[in-house]
């Protein structure tokens, strides 16, 4: 295992190499010159700009300049357009916090209810309890987040006043708290559809294996037998599931961040796209790649650890 | 020690006329089934009817499919023909307006208007004010909210209805809507096949592999995998422009590597049980272990899984339509509805209300019939009933 | 399961909302309304704000006779563009130099002139305006108020000056904002040389004479207000040589400051309070600012809210003090007694890449104008709610500044006009059908690109129908393909390496609205970021003419060459000018302008607004 482990990590650092590299050339190669349509420049400037980051030089050469400040000055460049002059990782440093809290609130309520419900639903397979549960479920993830996100604002913080309608960075205390309840209620919808979806759709599937009838037939009720033995089974594709999720909330959500105006991860990428802030663009799509490189690990890992029948690494 | 030997003398003691053999006369019982055996599809589909809300929900796909092919062609009005005097209509259809049910009726409520003008005819023509409400005074001004037909307050002939309403060019949204389904539709079950494809091949190969196989090949989906739709999609759009294909591409580039990896978790399942070892013995080559002992125990998720990622599809479509690279103008999409109803979602809903529940129709059949059709291919399942 | 209940609940009552549901009983006619003042209270929140403010009105005013040091009140602001920085050398769009001009000292600025009526360019730092010291108006001297400070209490003088300008030039730094330099307005002797390295600081205009007097050498000749108007560009703002070094890297190559609230220190209007950056920004009254008498504020809150709905339902919740209008909620609006209108500063026009090998028609005079006359802009302007436009120079632009007329207001702006708005459907036909014999093409079918948002798409799609209603839809087709603005811009700006990087494409210049001569020179040849491959030496001619000929300050000359360069872009149909937007703002009773009216520059003066409640 520590040897697979230590395998892995290696065969990560060289993925996030690739990843770097790629990344480089991709938003190099992608149309948008960074200093071009600032608008009002004049060609000396323009040119002084990309001899001073080395625009003007070949891609190949550019790309060493890149991975020598790397590697000498951990300097991974700073940002031209978003936030010029700063540190590509002092921008990610002041979002992500932000994005982090609200989302693992979030989810750290999410999951257990979706658990819950999926539970509910399995062992109550086909009754009216099932048939709500699973209409809630496609209903949470049918409906666009957009929708809902914007329907919370309008009723709860607009025409009620229960909560505060957008997201207040320099409130403290329960104001700070009370703005962050709509966003986390917006967020948490899809997470516990899904997780109570697929929770659903493996445990009823567990339910018709031969250790189940075996558990039943041990004296276990239908209730002790499912939780005993069913949902170890289901939780190898609900981790799968589950985790991503916990590594997908770096990244934010663009539409719940935009509607409640939370200066979090979720539009930066768009952004340092649409805006050709190149440095700040590889930066989180590194950012972005390590996490998910994380994840995949993670999740490959607890293959082992949820199901003891699965072994890693081995040959067939 | 049996019965007959304890007794032994006994037992010897009855006369063999007294014996007779039972099977003469009578029917036999557990003889062989005269039913003709069925095949493995049509136990599939015989289990998948018994399932009421699969077949509802293949029904509603295919009433949505059936008006994504002939809704545009079921009024006057083209997907792309603009009324520049007619923005943003209520919906209004005649049928239901004369039930007065308070829907669909042309009634529109137009917020903070001045109360001095609402006698004006020229403003509010032919009796259009159907109510007066919410008096206010806002700078020494007296202001109402005055709800009105809109047909008669447009001064529109009653045979002209948007049945559900116009968009900012005054385009029909029964139409532009229909027409966005069958374009969404395409995209989405186009690139899901495709990843389906890619993913199950993809898969089979690295789970059943194992090792350094799997090893490189989980690799390059992480490469992939890493980089955010947005970057893809841009990139496309800069070699093909925005349109269809780039949609596609963007659609597929990535997203094949969550079936491939689900399939590649199963046969991690599945590789090590007893019956694949079995089949390994008996000398059953590399090819038909995947594709006939191990694959179709992944079936049923995947199944599952691509049905539900054909509404994911057309939301990942809207997704790239909300950030402005949708399809072509004035090509259209539940995902560029969806995004051009979002900026007026509290000013003009129905924009938003008729694809959103387009998508969530289509969100809701697919998932009832993926888990119908899961349930009738699990073949641990076959027979259960 | 209760949580899930109450959601569904909610999404119930949007269906229901949406379904427009009628509610009680009628009223038809309005008559028999309460409209006292209770009812208005009640009636909804939005309204309550408003009937508040009435009542405060009468009461005593909280301002007092004069602002006092530390003001009165918040304005809060929400805006949808976020600051990058408060670098005045660094700064990317023109939202960011807003800010800039709040917390920073400038040598001369706009200022609401003493009735409130127009703008003023005035000295802020600078004691008066600029004395001519030579004979020819190349050297020119600017005294400094004496006593300004910092924030904290540092004294400001012409070392700050010259280090900003410095700075601004510094060849290692490479900053954005040198491009100011650049020959434009007035040009500085060897300023440019400076930032490029080939002459030493010695040998740039800009010196210091003593510790209250600097000096400006220019290249040609120019007046007082030229000078004037240069120093007044949010990049020649002072910035503070401690900070600026405190933030600098060790190869001097790069500096923090700006970048956040503890790397800025401000000697303007405001002094930032606290920045948590792309959210929110707090400024406060600055009672060291040598203006400060003319600010009312105690402080003004900015936030950043990027959706149009979640803006309108803050300030209809009375979160935020006023609003600009997007089109789907100026429609709400549209009758009510809060509106101001304000017009945007460009003309949004269509360019045309008149070089492009793949499209020899664009090439086509003719042609060109035969989509001028096809653009039905009245139906564009109501579709829209922005107002047509037939010409280059928009409404705001003054050409004659001593008695404030407008360009468009005189009888040669006038002239360039068309009737109609400049829409002739059969004029149009006739000449696409003889541009299309002159070309010897049977069909077009040209690829407008456009951003994806806001007024852009409805009129690129209204086009798209409308131009080959009106010129044959056998004859004429035309493509849509939408892309994010910076990469429409570099595809656009690309034309010189790649002809046929675009056909039709979108541009909308803003300029300085004081001078409209200055505005032309995106059209000259050696304009560098020119969105269209217009190259014309008699254009060149009269631009600068306009902008540095002897003969300039005559009375009537730069009229008439205004005028001549409107023409020369019009007539063949360089670009095909489309609408002139506005701004629409919805402002509470809360914020008392003292603005009597719109003006150039200073707007509607929000900063110098004053709060009663």
């Amino acid at each position: 295992m520590v040897r697979y482990i230590l395998n892995r990590l290696v065969a990560m650092l060289i993925t996030l190499i690739i990843i770097i590299s790629i990344a480089f050339c991709v938003v190099r190669l992608m149309p948008g010159n960074m200093y071009e349509q600032t608008g009002d420049l004049s060609q000396t400037v323009i040119d002084a700009l990309n001899e001073k980051y080395h625009f003007d030089e070949p891609m190949i050469k550019q790309y060493g300049y890149y991975v020598k400040n790397i590697i000498f000055d951990w300097d991974w460049g700073n940002s031209a357009k978003i936030r010029p002059n700063v540190p590509v990782f002092d921008i990610l440093r002041d979002r992500i916090p932000i994005t982090l809290q609200i989302n693992l609130i979030s989810l750290f309520g999410a999951v257990p209810i979706g658990i819950a419900a999926g539970i509910l639903a399995a062992i109550k397979k086909n009754t009216i309890i099932d048939h709500i549960i699973s209409f809630m479920v496609v209903l949470f993830i049918s409906i666009p987040s957009f929708i809902f996100a914007t329907c919370l604002q309008y009723f709860f913080g607009f025409k009620t006043g229960t909560f505060p309608i957008i997201y207040d960075v320099s409130a403290t205390g329960m104001a700070r708290w009370a703005s962050m309840v709509l966003p986390i209620l917006a967020l948490a919808f899809d997470p516990i559809a899904r997780v109570a979806r697929y929770l659903r759709a493996e445990l009823s599937e567990t339910m018709n294996s031969e250790f189940m009838l075996l558990a039943k037939t041990k004296g276990l009720t239908y209730a002790q037998s499912t939780i005993r033995h069913g949902l170890r089974n289901s939780m190898v594709p609900l981790a799968n599931i589950i985790i991503p999720m916990f590594a997908n909330v770096l990244g934010g959500s663009l539409v719940v961040e935009t509607i409640f105006s939370i200066p979090g991860m979720g539009g930066l990428m768009v952004d340092s796209i649409n805006s050709s802030d190149h440095f700040l663009t590889v930066a989180i799509l590194v950012f972005y790649s390590l996490i998910s490189l994380i994840t995949i690990l993670i999740v490959d890992l607890s293959y082992g650890i949820i199901d003891p029948r699965v072994r890693m690494g081995g040959k067939k | 020690m049996t019965l007959y030997e304890d007794k032994k003398e006994l037992y010897d003691s009855i006369p063999a006329e007294k014996f007779k053999l039972v099977e003469r006369e009578e029917e036999i019982h557990d003889a062989k089934f005269q039913t003709k055996p069925i095949g493995f599809l049509k136990d599939v589909w015989l289990r998948f009817i018994k399932n009421k809300a699969s077949v509802l929900a293949a029904a509603v796909i295919l009433v949505i499919a059936f008006f994504a092919i002939f809704g545009p062609g079921m009024n006057r009005y083209t997907y792309d023909e603009q009324f520049p005097d007619r923005v943003n209509m209520p919906p209004k259809i005649p049928a239901i307006a004369n039930l007065n049910l308070g829907v669909f009726d042309g009634g529109y409520v137009l917020q903070n208007r001045q109360y001095d003008s609402i006698g004006d005819t020229t403003k509010y023509p032919n009796d259009c004010i159907i109510n007066v409400t919410n008096p206010r005074i806002v700078n020494g001004v007296r202001m109402v909210d005055v709800e009105v037909d809109y047909y008669k307050y447009l001064g529109i002939s009653d045979d002209d209805c948007y049945w559900f309403g116009s968009d900012y060019l005054g385009r029909d949204i029964w139409t532009r809507l229909w027409r966005g389904a069958r374009m969404s539709l395409i995209i989405a079950v186009v690139s899901v096949a495709c990843n389906v494809v890619i993913g199950l091949i993809y898969g089979s190969v690295a789970g059943y592999y194992g090792g350094t196989v799997d090893m490189i090949l989980m690799r390059i989906t992480e490469i992939l995998s890493a980089f955010p739709r947005v970057v893809i999609v841009t990139l496309f759009v800069m070699v093909a422009g925005t349109g269809m294909f780039s949609i596609i591409m963007a659609l597929i580039i990535k997203d094949w590597v969550p079936t491939a990896r689900m399939i590649r978790s199963q046969f991690y399942r599945f590789k090590g049980s007893e019956y694949v070892l079995a089949a390994r013995t008996l000398g059953v080559k590399d090819l038909a272990l995947i594709f006939r002992h191990i694959l179709p125990n992944s079936m049923g998720p995947i199944i599952t899984s691509s049905m539900i990622a054909v509404p994911t599809a057309i939301f990942a479509e809207s997704f790239l339509a909300y950030i402005g690279l949708g399809l072509q103008a004035p090509e259209t999409s539940i995902g560029v509805m969806l995004s051009q109803g979002q900026k007026v979602l509290l000013n003009y809903p129905t924009q938003v209300v008729f694809p959103a529940i387009v998508i969530s129709l289509l969100m809701i059949s697919f998932n009832l019939f993926g888990n119908g059709l899961r349930d009738a291919f699990d073949p641990t399942l076959r027979g259960a009933e | 399961m209760r949580k899930k209940r109450l959601i569904a609940a909610a999404i119930a009552a949007v269906m229901a909302m949406s379904a427009l549901a009628g509610c009680g009983q009628q009223n038809t006619t309005g008559e028999g309304l309460d409209f006292s003042e209770e009812a208005t209270a009640s009636a909804t929140e939005a309204a309550g704000t408003q009937a508040e403010g009435e009542t405060q009105a009468a009461a005593e005013d909280p301002n007092g006779d004069t602002p006092t040091d530390e003001g009165y009140g918040i304005l809060r602001e929400a805006n949808t563009s976020t600051i990058g920085s408060l670098n005045p050398h660094t700064y990317i769009n023109s939202y960011s130099s807003e800010q800039i001009k709040r917390a920073s000292i400038g040598l001369y600025a706009y200022f609401p002139n003493e009735d409130y009526t127009f703008c003023e360019l005035s000295g802020e730092l600078a004691d008066g305006d600029p004395e001519q010291v030579d004979e020819e108006g190349k050297v020119w001297q600017i005294h400094l108020k004496d006593g300004v400070t910092w924030e904290n209490g540092d004294v400001l003088d012409a070392d700050d000056v010259i280090y900003t300008w410095k700075m601004i030039l510094d060849p290692k730094l490479a900053n954005l904002r040198a491009s100011n330099f650049a020959k434009d307005v007035i040009e500085i002797e060897n300023a440019m040389n400076y930032f490029e390295g080939s002459c030493s600081w010695e040998e740039v205009g800009l010196k210091r004479v003593d510790n209250l007097t600097v000096e400006i050498h220019t290249v040609s000749m120019q007046d007082a207000q030229e000078i004037k108007t240069h120093l007044a560009h949010p990049a020649n703002v002072i910035v503070n040589e401690e900070y600026y070094e405190a933030n600098m890297n060790a190869d001097r190559t790069e500096t923090m400051y700006g970048t956040s609230a503890d790397k800025w220190i401000s000697a303007g209007p405001f002094t930032v309070e606290s920045w948590t950056n792309d959210a929110e920004i707090k400024f406060k009254k600055n009672p060291n600012y040598v203006y400060k008498d003319k600010i009312w504020l105690a402080g003004i809150d900015v936030k950043v809210v990027e959706d149009a709905g979640t803006q309108m339902q803050l300030f209809e919740n009375g979160e935020t003090d006023y609003i600009s209008l997007s089109t789907e909620n100026y429609v709400k609006y549209q009758e009510d007694p809060r509106l101001l209108t304000a017009p945007y500063n460009s003309v949004s026009h269509i360019t045309i890449n008149t070089a492009n090998p793949d499209q020899p028609i664009l090439a086509n005079e003719k042609f060109r104008q035969a989509l001028f006359f096809a653009t039905d802009r009245d139906s564009i302007a109501q579709l829209t709610y922005q107002q047509p436009a037939d010409y280059i120079v928009p409404t705001t632009h003054i050409i004659d500044l001593d008695n404030g007329i407008r360009f468009r207001d005189t009888e040669e702006g006038k002239a360039n006009e068309y009737e109609n708005n400049g829409y002739d459907p059969e004029k149009a036909k006739q000449l696409f059908e003889e541009a299309l014999a002159e070309t010897g093409i049977d069909k077009v079918s040209l690829t407008m690109i456009y951003n994806d948002s806001g007024v852009q798409v409805t009129t690129s799609e209204f086009l798209q129908q409308n131009w080959p209603k009106v010129l044959g839809e056998d004859k004429f087709e035309l493509k849509l393909q939408s892309m994010p603005s910076s990469q429409r811009g570099d595809q656009m700006r690309n034309f010189a390496n790649d002809p046929t990087c675009y056909e039709i494409s979108w541009g909308g210049w803003d300029s300085t609205d004081l001078m409209p001569w200055n505005a032309f020179k995106y059209w000259t040849t050696y304009y560098s970021a020119k969105n269209e491959p217009f190259y014309s030496e008699e254009f060149d001619t009269v631009f600068d003419d306009a902008n540095f000929g002897a003969d300039r300050f005559e009375e009537g000359v730069r009229l008439n060459e205004v005028t001549e360069m409107e023409k020369m872009l019009i007539e063949p149909a360089i670009i095909i000018p489309v609408t002139q937007n506005e701004y629409k703002y919805l402002k509470s009773d809360r914020l008392e302008l003292t603005m009597k009216n719109w003006a150039n520059r200073v707007g509607y003066g929000w900063d110098y607004a004053k709060i009663v409640e």
